[in-house]
């Protein structure tokens, strides 16, 4: 009944180990590529629970990268805190901000949420670029990156952030698994596929509701802390809507849904962006095809269409059961 | 067990609910009929608080649930099924009743756990299962279903929320003969102690389920009385009766 290698974790694992093993020979550009990929993999998870699993599309979730990074940055540089309270505080600040958001957000659905989710974000964006105290448009520089010193490693060295951003990420995968598999998650997938339902079986949908956008906040607050480490600098172009559109076709594309999904999809976009930027100038317009592509006929993103064959050709006539 | 005192609802100028009072006791089988459009459904919704009421209080066990947003009542006690499928459609039967039954147990706080060792729900879950007959098709997915196994399950997730007061909302609604038949013996073998509210509109099944019924006809309540009375009384048999069982 119980079965603890499920194909996503499998996966999941098998991401992360190659990951890990590619990073010695990645040279500085691939190591670089991979800490950048496993941020956005963060952040894309963070947004599906949102989008895939509660059916919250949010077109604002840059709001609350930008937070995380911000908070990182304004704490180390500004005020002197280490870098490890300032992730903490960054986290903590994204949640707050989302509790706060999230109060009035959450009773609103389809196109309102997306709207209001999207005006909220660029109320930020507007904030941070005519703020001069933290650098207004031209950002904030000099963010320091997390001391590993006292496991004698040095995180300003490529490899060892990338490896560091990798474990992260891992362990953002686990915990956000384990969450999405008890009675919480179910009642979020619940929700999703009849939230009217589970309002009349007795279940406060508004709550739970909330409490899951929270926890997507906190959780993209963490990547936006990571990140500013990452660049050792934030500008307001962190929490532009264009940066929350762009994640959301990260979870598109790889599949909503699935944390895993989200992670190939940040994997896959932001390969695809490098290596197309630098064959065409209209590397954009192909990025376009690709993403009616996958939304024309693998509507279920990337993994979620392989998985899909996978379960079938493993099981031809077995229901896909989501319970397991 | 169910007390409904002087419910008014009107949209604009349109009086939907004229005034409806009802008392179920406990362990009594109700049913609501009338013709379309007489306001039986919207009836229900204002029981269930998915329609707020402009007047008028709805006690459950004691508990005034007159203010209380759906999910409270809910919880209070009120378990509904719908007159259109309202299911978990991506899910199958055994899905479908699990997430009811955790509900109903108010697990939706554990997030550290995993949903599958919760043995209690599954077992919850199989026993419902076993009432309304959908034993066999646990691991079907509801979309594959047929129509009368789906009518089934919508009854089935009314019962996983342990109700006090059933309401069932014309369980047998689009089903062909052979699929009501199973139905009325699927509601007549629920236990005694079950509080049953329903609205159907085939007498065969509110004759042979219920003991008291309610009459509306525009709104308002027509007339109140046992199987006996409302079968005898004359203004139902011209208004309503007349064209349902001649």
């Amino acid at each position: 009944m119980k079965n603890y290698f499920t194909l996503e974790r499998v996966t999941a694992l098998v991401i992360v180990v190659s990951c890990l093993g590619f990073v010695d020979f990645a040279g500085y550009y691939g190591q670089e590529l991979i800490a950048e990929i496993a941020i956005l993999a963060i952040f894309a998870m963070s947004l599906d629970l949102l989008v895939g699993y509660t059916g919250l599309v949010s077109l604002g979730h840059a709001a609350f990268l930008g937070i995380g990074a911000y908070a990182t940055g304004i704490l180390t540089v500004h005020m002197g805190w280490n870098v490890a309270s300032s992730m903490a505080a960054g986290v903590i600040m994204a949640g707050l901000i989302a509790a706060i958001i999230g109060a009035f957000v959450v009773r609103l659905g389809g196109i309102f949420f997306i709207m209001i989710t999207l005006a909220l974000s660029q109320m930020f964006y507007a904030y941070f670029l005519k703020n001069r105290e933290f650098g207004g448009d031209d950002g904030m520089p000099g963010i320091p990156r997390l001391d590993l010193e006292m496991f004698g490693l040095d995180a300003s060295d490529p490899a060892i952030f990338a490896v560091f951003t990798v474990i992260v990420a891992a362990l953002v995968f686990v915990l956000l698994d384990l969450i999405m598999n008890s009675p919480f998650g179910r009642y979020l997938l619940a929700i999703h596929q009849n939230e009217n339902r589970m309002r009349s079986l007795g279940a406060p949908i508004g709550l739970y509701k909330l409490a899951i956008f929270i926890v997507a906040g906190m959780v993209a607050g963490l990547a936006g802390s990571m990140q500013a480490q990452h660049m050792g600098f934030v500008s307001p172009d962190a929490m532009f809507w264009t940066v929350s559109g762009i994640v959301l076709i990260m979870v598109i594309v790889g599949g909503t849904g699935t944390l895993v999904g989200a992670v190939v999809g940040a994997a896959v976009v932001r390969m695809m962006s490098h290596e197309l930027s630098s064959l065409t100038e209209y590397w954009m317009m192909y990025m376009g095809l690709f993403f009616i592509g996958i939304v024309l006929f693998a509507g279920d993103g990337i993994y979620g269409t392989l998985a899909k064959y996978w379960h079938r050709a493993r099981d031809p006539k077995a229901p896909q059961d989501l319970a397991k | 067990m169910l007390k409904a005192t002087s419910l008014n609802k009107s949209f604009g100028s349109l009086v939907v609910t004229d005034n409806v009072s009802l008392h179920v006791p406990a362990g009594g089988r109700h049913a609501v009929i009338g013709p379309n459009g007489a306001g039986k459904t919207t009836f229900f919704n204002l029981l269930t608080g998915e329609i707020k009421a402009n007047s008028g209080q709805v006690v459950i066990d004691g508990q005034d649930i007159s203010s209380a947003s759906p999910d409270a009542r809910a919880r209070a006690g009120l378990g509904r099924s719908f007159q259109k499928n309202n299911l978990f459609m991506e899910m199958t039967v055994l899905e479908n009743l699990a997430t009811a039954s955790a509900v109903a147990m108010q697990l939706g706080k554990i997030f550290w756990k995993s949903f599958q060792t919760f043995s209690a729900v599954r077992q919850a879950a199989e026993e419902i299962a076993g009432l309304v007959n959908l034993a066999d098709v646990l691991k079907v997915p509801v979309k594959n279903l047929s129509y009368g196994h789906q009518r089934q399950l919508e009854v089935g997730l009314a019962l996983a929320t342990r109700p006090k007061v059933l309401m069932l909302d014309e369980p047998t609604s689009g089903m062909s003969p052979e699929e009501t038949a199973v139905m009325l013996k699927l509601i007549s073998s629920l236990p005694r102690t079950l509080t049953i509210l329903i609205i159907e509109h085939d007498m065969e099944v509110v004759f042979g389920v219920t003991d008291r019924i309610t009459v509306l006809d525009y709104g308002s309540v027509l007339v109140e009385g046992t199987v006996e009375e409302v079968r005898n009384s004359e203004i139902v048999r011209q208004r309503y009766l007349g064209e349902a069982i001649s």
